[in-house]
């Protein structure tokens, strides 16, 4: 359509579409589009009557300069960067595994069991931990993944529901099953304190060094190893990889199980580190902000590490704007503002504009060459 | 014990119809091929404008109604532009348009925040069908919207859909673009219109909730309902007869659980909480068992197309 609008309307110069572009004009087109987002964010604030300059300086001032903030950045950076890290899993399998918040919470639930009914050495509790967050988030994927293997049910469909299903979950246990009767006020409605905690190296929480690895370990396992080719070709073109004998169904399974596994992951760190309660405030919607970072990331894994640590800047600077006063409304419109500019990036970035005169003079020169060959037989 | 019933399935239905509303809009952009998930985005803003001009200026539902139908309808262009013309990940679009919807909303609904709304919908009662006992005051007396949203939506949209040549045509563009294109049909143009309706119905569907259902407006009111229309409208199969029944039976699940906590049943509340999702659940996985051995009809199968972009190249 702008194809043809914009070869009717200008006599010099042409649009044209390829049906790729290299990664550098990836990045350029997608980086473009945050800046245009950010600018359209200060324009917005600036006509609150507020000034964007002073609020960006304050805001990292606050979250880089001071050891506090830095280590809440990191760790909110954590479940970011594994629920991104565990959509980009799915998303190169073309499995869109939207349930990644209930896998989170349920992956949770299972380290909760253990933390609070186990005892032993915390270095060993804290592996059962992992693994039952693991395990969790598995058997949460599971459900998802046969309906849509066995009866064809859109994993979209059965992964949203299973969400508010999960969360409804975490609430009765917080606030009923394994209610903690000692806590009140804004911190009541969880479970008995976890007596296990992550360790932390320095500044940097221990969560933050998993969530590096899993992205490293993904990054590799596409680029070296044979399943990681296998799955991208799934994904790439289903037919093609099944014609050529590459177990499909079996991918799928995997793909969406790991999926699930590693927002487990995300849910026992957030349970180890950060909430050491079990209820239903243990997620602020870390799972769709994965799914926002995965997206933005595109299919590359190691991207994610720099956009989750964008977006986790974006969210801190809400809750900075919030205690503020401002709102953080702003944070989640403009949230919503870079992935509808990156969407668009995304589509004009298999557009080049190429002058008329140009392609001309590339036609005459093909049709020189063919002289030439021609000349010589 | 009757007042509870009737109560109940009277809440059932006016809580169904802004399922039926939003999921009416997105089963008709579906069956063209274009998924939009942006609901809950589209929603807020609808309910948001429908409270600012009913607050603010004039104090008429219907106003305030057409306002966010307005709204809507710009934001269905800008959404048809990006994903239609532009041909973006309508995905991606979709989910940008969530968070923006409820971003920008929340911020445009400062002013009104937790007041209450100055003007709603009469309620129309039909006198003889009302009179029945138990059901009848359930049934019949609702606000006119409601009785759009049952009587004339899913009937109107199943007969443009199956019994029409336009209906045809609309699924032809959702399942078989090229074919489409090659007979004249222009899929462009009908996936542009049916974007932009969606958009205004999920708009309407906002402010029927903020101006009828919760006669406020509070940020994140919205709290997951375009989800489960967009959940719902996946479960119907992209029918607008077994949307209805979803809605109802998806409204009754939650009533139900409502009921039994305030009537204080001896089930766990959190457990009828859960409820509804497990009963959803568990009827996606029957009706899909059973229509393995079915042979696929008019109205049972998802567009081949859905959310794929149309190039005609």
């Amino acid at each position: 359509m702008i194809e043809t609008l914009v070869n009717t309307l200008s006599p010099r110069w042409k649009l044209q579409r390829r049906g790729n572009y290299s990664r550098l004009r990836g990045y350029v087109f997608k980086i473009s589009a945050v800046i245009i987002s950010l600018l359209i964010a200060r324009w917005a604030i600036e006509s609150t009557g507020e000034s964007a300059i002073e609020l960006s300086q304050t805001v990292l001032n606050m979250t880089f300069k001071t050891a506090f903030g830095r280590k809440q950045f990191l760790k909110l950076a954590t479940p970011l960067i594994i629920n991104g890290a565990a959509m980009l899993l799915a998303l190169r399998m073309q499995l869109f595994n939207f349930g990644l918040e209930g896998q989170l919470f349920v992956g949770a639930f299972a380290a909760t069991a253990i933390g609070l009914n186990i005892d032993g050495p915390p270095s060993l509790i804290l592996i059962l931990m992992f693994l039952g967050g693991m395990a969790g988030g598995m058997l949460y994927a599971l459900i998802p993944t046969l309906m849509r293997l066995k009866n064809g049910v859109s994993e979209i469909l059965t992964t949203l529901l299973l969400n508010p299903l999960a969360i409804q979950f975490a609430a009765f246990i917080g606030m009923d099953a394994w209610r903690d009767m000692s806590l009140a006020g804004a911190t009541a409605n969880a479970t008995a304190q976890i007596p296990y905690e992550l360790p932390a190296y320095g500044e940097i929480n221990g969560g933050f060094i998993i969530a590096v690895l899993i992205v490293i370990v993904l990054w590799l396992a596409f680029a070296n190893t044979t399943w990681g080719y296998e799955v991208t070709i799934v994904g790439a073109k289903m037919n093609a990889a099944r014609y050529v004998g590459m177990p499909v169904v079996r991918n799928m399974f995997i793909v969406m199980l790991v999926s699930g596994a590693i927002a487990g992951i995300s849910g026992m760190i957030q349970l180890a580190e950060v909430t050491h309660r079990y209820s239903a405030r243990l997620s602020q919607s870390y799972g769709w902000m994965g799914i926002n970072v995965a997206i933005l990331a595109g299919y590359d894994p190691l991207a994610i590490l720099p956009w989750g640590l964008f977006l986790t800047l974006l969210l801190f600077a809400g809750t900075i704007l919030k205690a503020k006063g401002m709102s953080l409304e702003v944070v989640i419109a403009l949230t919503g503002l870079i992935l509808f500019l990156t969407s668009l990036g995304e589509v004009l970035a298999n557009y080049r504009l190429i002058s008329i005169a140009k392609l001309e003079k590339q036609v005459r020169n093909e049709e020189d060459a063919l002289e030439e060959e021609r000349s010589f037989l | 014990m009757e007042t509870i019933i009737t109560g109940g399935i009277w809440s059932v239905i006016t809580v169904g119809a802004l399922i039926i509303f939003a999921g009416i809009g997105e089963i008709m952009a579906e069956r063209t091929g274009v998924l939009n998930i942006g609901i809950e985005g589209i929603m807020a803003m609808g309910g948001v404008m429908g409270v600012l001009i009913v607050n603010a200026y004039v104090p008429n539902a219907w106003f305030g109604l057409l306002a966010a139908a307005l709204v809507g309808m710009i934001l269905g262009i800008i959404f048809a532009l990006a994903t239609v013309t532009f041909k973006a990940n309508q995905l991606l679009v979709g989910l940008a348009f969530a968070f923006m919807g409820n971003g920008i909303s929340g911020l445009i609904g400062y002013p009104v925040t937790s007041a209450p709304t100055l003007a709603s919908f009469p309620a129309i009662r039909i006198p003889l069908l009302a009179d029945i006992p138990i059901v009848g005051e359930a049934l019949f007396n609702h606000h006119l919207l409601v009785y759009i949203a049952y009587f004339v939506l899913p009937i109107v949209a199943y007969r443009i859909i199956f019994r029409t040549r336009h209906g045809i045509a609309i699924r032809a563009v959702g399942d078989d673009p090229a074919a489409a294109d090659a007979s004249g049909i222009s899929v462009h143009n009908i996936r542009f219109l049916y974007t932009t309706f969606a958009g205004v119905m999920f708009a309407i569907a906002g402010a029927y909730m903020t101006l009828a259902l919760t006669k406020t407006w509070a940020e994140g009111i919205v709290a997951g309902q375009g989800w489960i229309a967009l959940t719902l409208v996946f479960f119907s199969r992209l029918n607008p007869i077994t949307l209805v029944f979803g809605a109802l039976l998806f409204g009754g699940a939650t009533s139900l659980s409502f009921i039994g906590q305030i009537q204080e049943w001896p089930i766990n509340s959190f457990v009828l909480g859960m409820a509804p999702y497990i009963v959803t659940l568990l009827l996606i996985l029957f009706t899909n068992i059973k229509l393995r051995r079915v042979k696929p009809d008019e109205a049972g199968t998802i567009p081949a197309f859905l959310t794929l972009p149309y190039y005609r190249e």
